[in-house]
């Protein structure tokens, strides 16, 4: 973000742009406009500076990219030489009366200029003072207003010592060799560590290059000597010290971006001439370091069908030529297709091809570019996950389900709530390092908790009998994958409430209950044609299962697709979850919940099958078996009877809660694809399956 | 063989002697009572019989339902009726089959999913657990780089391990892993730090877009973004293209399509500008490219992204987004 006056971008214009015409431009330049505020008579404007555009983080900057608007540009005006007179007395290092040595690779540039003499009771001239206090920016004393006001206008910020506090007339530019403290000019106590970029004299650190300096040798109205720092440092060290101490100001701000190190002398200059003239004083020397190659000419070949190519354009060379000269950029070579062309020197972010076809593109105008359909020739890619996802949500919609999207995080202590350990199949130990709360901080191995807060909440709103579902993903460690964490997309669905509510003949409301799961899960494999079984489940938040499948208790059932573990289902242990979700109380009827691995479900290719012509014959069995005889026996038995027996249907199961046996009603049809069946083959079927059924389940028929 | 033709001739008389007696509509309802009992009667002695006898007898008790049933409307015509009446009143709902209901998130994206598929994108995911190298540095964003500043991001390990910050760590493995050209959309969940309060959310959801190919251009990838919001939200919509920054794509655009609110004479939503910015995009960075093992002389190409949760406010005129994730089931029926 750049904050700017418009009084004071109008004064470097030179003239009185409207302020809307100001706001276009910036905006269909790129420079997104936050807020325009009305300060003393003065609109402050707040543009967005993307972090390739350090150049515009100064009122000359923002002065420059307008008139690089206007139809016949000429940038060059802004050029600090040309725009500022200003005394161009040449450095000379070695006369310079303070000794300064800088390590090599700690900055780009480290210009220098002292003055003598100076008084700095000097009031601050009132058009500084007044712009500043636009910015918020508190006057001091002379040299630090005239300092910032140099920094906002131009970009380059400065740093100004008290030459009379610093040691021994020897300063070190140089990486922290070792651990130290010292006082900032706000008075905090600052904590350099090894390799950050310190300015320094015999008795210890001077400056954080670039983000503060120390209260040591701090300007005051009393200074009388002083040395102005227009330096370029390491954008990297100041950037890491700046976040690691949390300590930002303008200058770091700037430095993490990027400084004109080709302007840093002049800006010293013209911030020396500013104060001599209020202040009075002589300059007494100059000093000026630079890294190598910083003087290089910035010069790039473009290709003008490239420009073409990937604009969608069709620009002759004379065009671009114009375009990108508004912007300051100067054909210096012609050949052929291509141009090579010299950067302007303020550009830091122009080093390839590419940064100038986007110049010419807006230049060009990015509006005028005509949308052309694109030609390409690429081959469509099955997401076999993805489409999965689609079926199923297709078939929970079907079902009246409603879908959820919940967080991904969830309580911290979840898994020591529903006793899930480490050695369990919902485990999960994956958390954020810094989440927004405890609340939000462990990605879920499971959507069982979302769920069921989801489920109470609606609950909580009126909203009862529920089919929710969320597909949606768990997050467990694994090593096989390249992040170390394995990602699992999953169908969660839970249900509660009634199924059909009584009225219309019904006498009682009809609950969803476990039956009704379980036909879930059936419909989706069967959808996708794959074959799944079901094992004993340990899942301790769903209850306790006497399933006649087992003969253990379980708790809860596992989902198994080709021996691998593929999901989980069962009712919800209301007591273990009202911890972390306290409305479950709300909640009067039983819960099932079930969670689905998509990756389990392959879609197999299923075949339609014509049935025979003749009669299908149905016949009905009221069987009395033992409860811990699973329904699975019973059929199968039936099913290996004869081939004819083409289908076997539960139809009903009752009987009293405390017997030890209850009534299954099966319904099983016969049918032959080559004849009818005669009642007599049908009666053989029978006696030999109910003879079997009661010798080896003990299953009778209910009389 | 059992022969029924008796018993049914008897009943028709019986029958026929009770139509000449009848006085009113409800009289002869009762005796349409009767006559189908006694029919389902019939039916039920078939049971019995074998073939044969079965298929003698089916034919008498058909002959003696249709004899009957000329009977019956002769009878419902003196009485001014149609023979099968009803009284349904269709102002009464019961609400018993249930259909459910989508998430409006996932529905908006779908309406956009089948406009990229019809453009012929694939759909590709990626993980939500990234490493940084994926999610900043192929992206041209090494550590240390101020864009990083623009996402807030979770980490569950730092610095390497990371809660994707958007879904372009998607399109550098798919670069990785297929060769071009190709156009994919990455839909996903994306994070990243912020409270959760009426404006803000740590997690959303993003599409992405990436074609790479010998000839895709800014000029396409107007087109492509402009057939988009065009489809979504109307062929009306005005559509503005402005520079911008990322550090992955150059050059970059912002998009900006007209406030449906106020047609762009700016109101609230908009603040007063009458344009809203709803996606990002940029011809995609050769470093990204050659990162990803690509050739950035033969190929370029377009990316773009946008926030749903964002664009689904507009879409469906909500005030807080917030509510996206809390799900009450109540307010997605009514879509
Ligand atoms: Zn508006």
């Amino acid at each position: 973000m750049f904050k700017f006056s418009l009084d004071w971008v109008r004064g470097l214009l030179g003239e009185e742009s409207s302020l809307n015409s100001i706001l276009d431009i910036l905006c269909l330049q790129g420079f997104e406009v936050k807020t325009v505020e009305e300060i003393n008579g003065d609109q402050v404007i707040t543009i967005e500076v993307k972090a390739n555009r350090p150049d515009i983080l100064s009122h000359i900057g923002v002065a420059r990219e307008i008139t690089s608007f206007k139809e016949f540009a000429d940038v060059s005006v802004f050029d600090i030489s040309s725009y500022y007179e200003f005394d161009n007395t040449k450095p000379n290092n070695s006369e310079f009366p303070v000794s300064v040595k800088i390590e090599e690779g700690t900055c780009e540039r480290f210009s220098a200029i002292m003055i003598e003499g100076i008084d700095n009771h000097a009031k601050t001239p009132n058009f500084i003072k007044k712009r500043l206090e636009i910015f918020g920016v508190n006057s001091i004393n002379a040299i630090v207003d005239i300092s910032n006001y140099v920094m906002l206008e131009m970009g380059q910020p400065t740093h100004i010592y008290d030459l009379d506090k610093i040691s021994n007339g020897e300063i070190f530019v140089q990486k922290a060799k070792k651990e130290e403290v010292f006082l900032t000019l706000t008075g905090k106590s600052f904590e350099v560590k090894v390799g950050d970029i310190t300015i320094r004299d015999n008795l210890g650190v001077i400056c954080m290059a670039g983000i503060i300096g120390s209260q040591r040798v701090e300007v005051d109205e009393d200074s009388k000597k002083i040395m102005i720092e227009s330096a370029v440092f390491e954008k990297t060290a100041v950037r890491v010290a700046s976040k690691r101490s949390k300590i930002s100001t303008p200058a770091s701000f700037r430095f993490e971006r990027g400084v004109n190190a080709k302007a840093s002398l002049d800006a010293a200059r013209i911030l020396a001439k500013k104060i001599v003239e209020t202040c009075g004083g002589k300059i007494c020397g100059i000093f000026d370091y630079k890294c190598k190659g910083l003087f290089k000419e910035n010069k790039i070949r473009i290709r003008v069908p490239r420009v073409n190519l990937v604009l969608g354009t069709y620009l002759i060379k004379s065009e671009i030529t114009k375009y990108i000269a508004k912007y300051g950029f100067v054909c210096c070579n012609d050949s052929g297709d291509a141009l090579e062309v010299l950067a302007p020197h303020f550009r830091l972010d122009i080093d390839s091809e590419i940064d100038v076809i986007e110049e010419v593109a807006r230049g060009f105008g990015y509006n005028r570019i005509e949308p052309t359909n694109l030609l390409a020739d690429t081959a469509y890619r099955k997401n076999e996950v993805y489409s999965a996802l689609d079926t199923i949500r297709n078939i929970m919609v079907g079902v009246g389900a409603d879908e959820v999207i919940t967080y991904s995080f969830i309580q911290s202590n979840a898994m020591e709530v529903l006793g899930i350990l480490p050695k369990d199949k919902a485990y999960g130990d994956v958390f954020l390092q810094n989440p927004i709360s405890s609340s939000y901080s462990l990605m879920r191995p499971t959507l069982v908790v979302s769920l069921l807060q989801t489920l109470s909440y609606n609950y909580s709103m009126g909203n009862y009998d529920l089919i929710l579902f969320e597909l949606g993903r768990t997050y467990v460690r694994d090593q096989n994958y390249d992040t170390g964490y394995k990602e699992t997309d999953v169908l969660g669905v839970i249900i509660s409430g009634n199924k059909i509510n009584k009225g219309w003949g019904i006498k009682d409301d009809l609950k969803f209950d476990f039956y009704d799961l379980n036909d879930l899960i059936n419909i989706i494999y069967n959808e996708f044609g794959q074959d799944f079984s079901v094992l004993p489940g340990e899942f301790l938040f769903l209850n306790n299962e006497k399933s006649a499948l087992f003969s253990s208790i379980c708790h809860g059932f596992e989902i198994n697709v080709e021996g691998k573990y593929s999901g989980f289902f069962g009712e919800i242990n209301k007591k273990i979850f009202s911890e972390i979700v306290p409305n479950v109380k709300l909640i009067k009827d039983d819960i099932f919940y079930c969670e689905i691995f998509i990756e389990s479900i392959k879609e197999n290719k299923k075949q339609l099958k014509f049935e025979s012509k003749f009669p299908l014959i149905l016949r009905m069995y009221n069987l009395n078996c033992p409860k811990d005889v699973s329904a699975s026996r019973i059929t199968d038995v039936i099913k290996n009877s004869a081939d004819f027996v083409r289908n076997i249907k539960i139809k009903d199961v009752y009987g009293s809660e405390e017997k030890d046996n209850h009534a299954l009603l099966f319904e099983v049809s016969y049918r032959l694809s080559s004849r009818t069946l005669t009642t007599k083959e049908i009666e053989d079927t029978e006696h030999i399956f109910l003879d079997k059924l009661n010798k080896e389940l003990g299953v009778s028929v209910k009389l | 063989m059992k022969d029924l033709s008796n018993k049914a001739d008897e009943k028709k008389q019986e029958f026929l002697k009770m139509f000449e007696l009848l006085k009113s509509e409800k009289d002869l309802r009762k005796l349409e009572i009767l006559f189908k009992s006694f029919l389902k009667d019939l039916y039920s002695e078939l049971k019995f019989f074998d073939l044969n006898e079965k298929k003698t007898n089916g034919k008498i008790i058909n002959d003696f339902k249709n004899a009957m049933q000329l009977e019956f409307s002769s009878a419902y015509e003196k009485f001014g009726l149609e023979s099968e009446t009803r009284r349904h009143d269709p102002s009464i709902i019961r609400s018993g089959i249930k259909f459910g209901s989508v998430h409006p998130l996932i529905k908006l994206y779908k309406k956009m999913e089948k406009i990229f598929l019809n453009m012929g994108f694939s759909v590709v995911q990626g993980p939500e657990i990234e490493l940084d190298c994926y999610n900043f540095e192929k992206l041209n964003m090494p550590p240390h780089h101020p864009a990083r500043d623009m996402q807030d991001t979770f980490y569950i390990s730092s610095p390497e391990v990371l809660l994707r910050s958007h879904t372009s760590c998607v399109q550098i493995r798919t670069m990785e892993s297929i060769k071009p050209p190709f156009q994919i959309i990455s839909p996903g969940t994306v994070y990243r730090v912020d409270d959760i309060d009426p404006q803000h959310t740590p997690m959303f959801y993003q599409v992405e877009g990436l074609v790479i190919s010998e000839n895709a251009s800014f000029a396409n990838l107007k087109s492509i973004l402009i057939k988009l919001l065009r489809e979504i939200f109307g062929r009306e919509i005005g559509v503005r293209f402005r520079p911008s920054y990322y550090p992955y794509t150059e050059p970059s655009a912002a998009i900006d399509m007209s406030c449906i609110k106020c047609d762009g004479q700016g109101c609230q939503t908009c603040s007063g500008a009458g344009w809203i910015t709803v996606l990002g995009s940029g011809m995609v960075h050769y470093k990204v490219l050659r990162e990803a093992g690509i050739d950035s002389e033969r190929y370029i190409g377009f990316a773009f992204g946008l926030g749903l949760n964002r664009l689904a406010l507009l879409y469906y005129d909500l005030n807080e987004i917030r509510k996206i994730y809390e799900n009450d089931v109540s307010i997605w029926r009514q879509l």
